[in-house]
């Protein structure tokens, strides 16, 4: 499978997984990190997070990628960020070095 | 042209390791949350080049890696593809990931205890805690 394919099986399977949680969402980024096949998520909704803790989000979103990356025998790590659209403004991703 | 190396050896990046968890522990037990997030990125940083140590056969780091980045640090160390195939491991690395980050040396208290206590699970539970994970390797 290539790199693009990847991504856009995990691009689908996000919104597969935002569908089934009425999620609605403001901004989807499926971005590789360089690593191999590793991928960066970022999901911003503009519905759907208010009431639902991260750490609880982003073990579904999480759960889900990895029933879909099993399936597909996609290997890499995948790292998962899921922001309501306030927590976004102050959200700054910050170079590391 | 000669290879230059980072100046702490292996022996001094494992006493900064049990210095650092030291006041790790003393920042968590007085509730300062942000300092608490702030050493334990630190000390997942330390582990990686430990690691990276016992994987290369080497007491002493090339200067590339006087680096902050964890993603990369756990792909030189080797121990990238048992993070992959393991889901708590690789779960448990991006919550410290996504929490801890060199800037938060300029930051106030930011962070909460339910963030600390998402990082202390992350890296300290007995059976699947990254630094219990690593232990073996360091």
């Amino acid at each position: 499978m290539t790199k693009l394919m990847m991504v856009e099986k995990l691009r689908a399977a996000v919104q597969e997984w935002a569908q089934k949680h009425s999620v609605e969402l403001a901004l989807l980024e499926v971005e590789p990190t360089g690593i191999e096949m590793d991928v960066r998520v970022i999901v911003v909704a503009r519905k759907g997070f208010e009431n639902w803790p991260e750490i609880d989000r982003d073990e579904s979103l999480y759960n889900h990628l990895r029933s879909v990356r099993d399936k597909e025998g996609i290997v890499n790590m995948l790292y998962l960020i899921t922001l309501s659209e306030k927590e976004y403004d102050k959200y700054d991703r910050v170079e590391v070095v | 042209m000669a290879i230059k190396f980072i100046k702490q050896d292996a022996g001094i990046l494992l006493e900064a390791y049990n210095a650092r968890k030291e006041e790790y522990e003393a920042l968590r037990a007085t509730g300062k949350w942000s300092g608490a997030i702030s050493h334990a990125g630190i000390l997942l940083e330390l582990a990686l080049k430990l690691t990276i140590c016992k994987h290369i056969g080497a007491t002493e780091l090339p200067v590339m890696f006087q680096i902050h980045d964890l993603e990369l640090l756990l792909y030189c160390s080797g121990q990238r593809n048992n993070f992959s195939s393991k889901p708590i491991l690789e779960r448990n690395f991006d919550i410290v990931l996504k929490r801890w980050s060199m800037d938060l040396r300029y930051q106030g208290a930011t962070k909460t205890q339910v963030d600390s206590d998402a990082v202390h699970q992350a890296l300290f539970d007995p059976i699947n805690g990254i630094l219990i994970f690593l232990s073996q390797y360091v």
